[in-house]
């Protein structure tokens, strides 16, 4: 871990929209998941493997990961642990992810964003309690970026409470925390990448095949969360930020879309909006729900 | 011998009643709650039948049928209060009857039977009060997030002819909120209060038509509230009580009325025919 590197000025590398279905985790068979499967959303998981290698090349200090199923009602909470250990069993598809978990955790960033998000008027709150158990969304999106675990991470809870004042009320502390975000990184001193933890269109199944890897049966529940989903892509393949944020309320409606727990915007403006493509590394259907596995890499960006 | 149910309660499940904080209504809850473990040790009943808003499912109706279920948990948002340690069994014969009527009723249903399962945090609190004692095995069932409020009673309907199968005398609990609007903020918890007047006055109402036995109307006035304000899981807890206790209910002990972090929580003791 890269913990003397304050001297120098860190950066946020890469973004990845990082979609969590447990499905994932539960098709790769990793020694960690106790359940076992014959495959399954190879799409989505060999998208992952395109995650993987340039995430190997930008050789990262630290995944910082925000989650929507790590739900905070008071605060934007922060994993300060040195080490995070334990099973954590998904509470919606336990019979596919039994997941042992072991992560290193970057307590001295945890606490700079902390620092950064009062700065801006925000309520943090540092998670210190070593029993905690971390989210499946969390687990999910760091397994499939970094099977080997060998990175430390940064989970970062999603705090509900603004939304309570409307959507743009809660985006607006998502635009503020990723400012945050940013200013803690660059104060680090760490090369970082960031994960938002979202799938696009979010209605799922309310039945699955047996068994649960019958891709045969896989496939978007309705044709308009396919066209919402591929609206939005297409808004992020091009670049179109101002385009992707403006039609985001409507996507959040229409589509029931996971990214209103505001990981996408957490990151998009820690990164600081970047007018640049976003490489789509695949798009694939879990249990009904539209997923895509999209990258900024900021660190070519700034090279090109 | 046929099974029945011999009480219901509608009580809340939110982490700060194990706390150590002090705060005058929180700790009305409390009392409420010893206060109700008493009466339920008085109907002598061999099961509890939980519902809990705070076990969300997706794939239709889940229910536990791990024989044991002991862990610790820790809350997401209130980890800073330590740990919440549980232990209890499982009625899994109840349990597994109650997934087989609620899909004869053509309702999606899944048995869960997986170590480390993540206990909600509104079934260990108040089994806490309620079981730490009396440490009756348990059937609990989620609460289906595609579920509206009629789909709610049905499931409840279901289960009270599983009761009825199982023999067993069964005490009932909805883990719910009402009104739902929590401060976003730290707030020092002698100075809670409801989040809004409106807040309060939906609340009363829902527990004035509870006092009179009316369960499904207070049910359709926390749907009818959830249009308006944040109510926990738009009533559903009520729908399936009502659906549970079928047209047993004659009247309610309204034994704490109260907020926590500015929701509406109630201890209420549905009293029926013999209660």
């Amino acid at each position: 871990m890269a913990q003397s590197q304050s001297q120098t000025s860190g950066s946020i590398v890469a973004g990845f929209l990082a979609p969590h279905p447990p499905h994932l985790v539960y098709g790769e068979n990793p020694p960690q998941n106790r359940v076992k499967s014959q495959g399954g959303w190879e799409t989505l998981r060999w998208a992952y493997e395109g995650c993987r290698d340039s995430i190997a090349a930008l050789k990262p200090d630290v995944i910082l990961v925000h989650s929507p199923h790590w739900t905070t009602i008071v605060g934007h909470h922060f994993a300060c642990v040195p080490e995070l250990k334990g099973r954590s069993v998904d509470p919606i598809f336990p019979h596919l992810f039994q997941y042992d978990f072991s992560m290193k955790v970057d307590t001295e960033l945890a606490r700079l964003c902390a620092e950064e998000g009062k700065k801006e008027g925000l309520n943090t709150k540092l998670m210190v309690n070593p029993r905690f158990r971390v989210d499946y969304g969390t687990i999910v999106s760091l397994h499939m970026l970094n099977p080997k675990w060998d990175i430390p991470v940064l989970p970062i809870s999603a705090n509900n409470s603004p939304y309570a004042g409307g959507w743009e009320k809660g985006q607006e502390q998502m635009v503020a925390l990723g400012r945050a975000t940013a200013k803690a990184i660059e104060r680090s001193g760490r090369r970082a990448v960031l994960a938002a933890s979202n799938t696009l269109s979010h209605l799922h199944f309310s039945q699955e095949p047996i068994p649960p890897e019958d891709m045969s049966k896989e496939h978007i529940q309705t044709q308009g969360q396919y066209l919402w989903d591929m609206k939005m892509i297409e808004l992020m393949r091009r670049g179109d930020i101002a385009g992707l944020t403006a039609a985001m309320p409507q996507f959040i409606d229409e589509a029931f879309a996971e990214v209103r727990s505001g990981g996408l915007m957490w990151m998009l403006s820690a990164m600081g909006f970047p007018n640049i493509p976003a490489k789509l590394h695949g798009y694939g259907t879990v249990i009904g729900t539209g997923n895509a596995v999209m990258e900024w890499n900021l660190d070519s960006g700034r090279r090109a | 011998m046929k099974g029945r149910i011999i009480g219901a309660a509608l009580v809340p499940g939110l982490p700060h009643l194990l706390s150590t904080k002090v705060s005058a209504p929180w700790n009305h809850l409390r009392e409420a709650l010893i206060a109700l473990e008493k009466t339920i040790a008085d109907l002598k009943p061999e099961v509890f039948v939980i519902y809990s808003t705070q076990w969300m499912s997706v794939l239709g109706t889940s229910f536990q049928s791990q024989p044991r279920l002991k862990g610790i948990h820790v809350d997401e948002n209130w980890h800073e209060w330590g740990d919440l340690e549980f232990d209890f069994k499982s009625e899994v014969a109840l349990s597994e009857g109650s997934a087989q009527r609620v899909s004869q009723q053509g309702f999606p249903t899944k048995l869960i039977a997986v170590e480390e399962f993540p206990i909600d945090t509104g079934t260990i609190v108040a089994l806490k009060f309620l079981n730490t004692r009396l440490q009756l095995p348990v059937a609990i069932v989620s609460s289906w997030v595609y579920a509206d409020g009629e789909k709610s009673r049905q499931i409840g309907t279901a289960m009270a002819e599983a009761v009825e199968a199982s023999g067993k005398r069964a005490f009932v609990l909805g883990i719910s909120s009402l009104s739902q609007r929590f401060f976003s903020d730290d707030i020092a918890p002698e100075s809670d209060h409801l989040s809004s007047p409106e807040d309060d006055e939906c609340n009363r109402r829902i527990l004035g038509q509870l006092e009179t036995g009316a369960v499904m109307l207070a049910a359709q006035s926390a749907k009818a509230f959830a249009a308006l304000m944040p109510v926990d899981m738009q009533g559903n807890a009520l729908f399936w009580l009502a659906g549970i206790c079928g047209d047993k209910v004659r009247g309610a002990r309204v034994m704490a009325y109260e907020p926590i972090w500015g929701t509406g929580n109630t201890v209420t003791f549905l009293a029926g025919d013999n209660t």
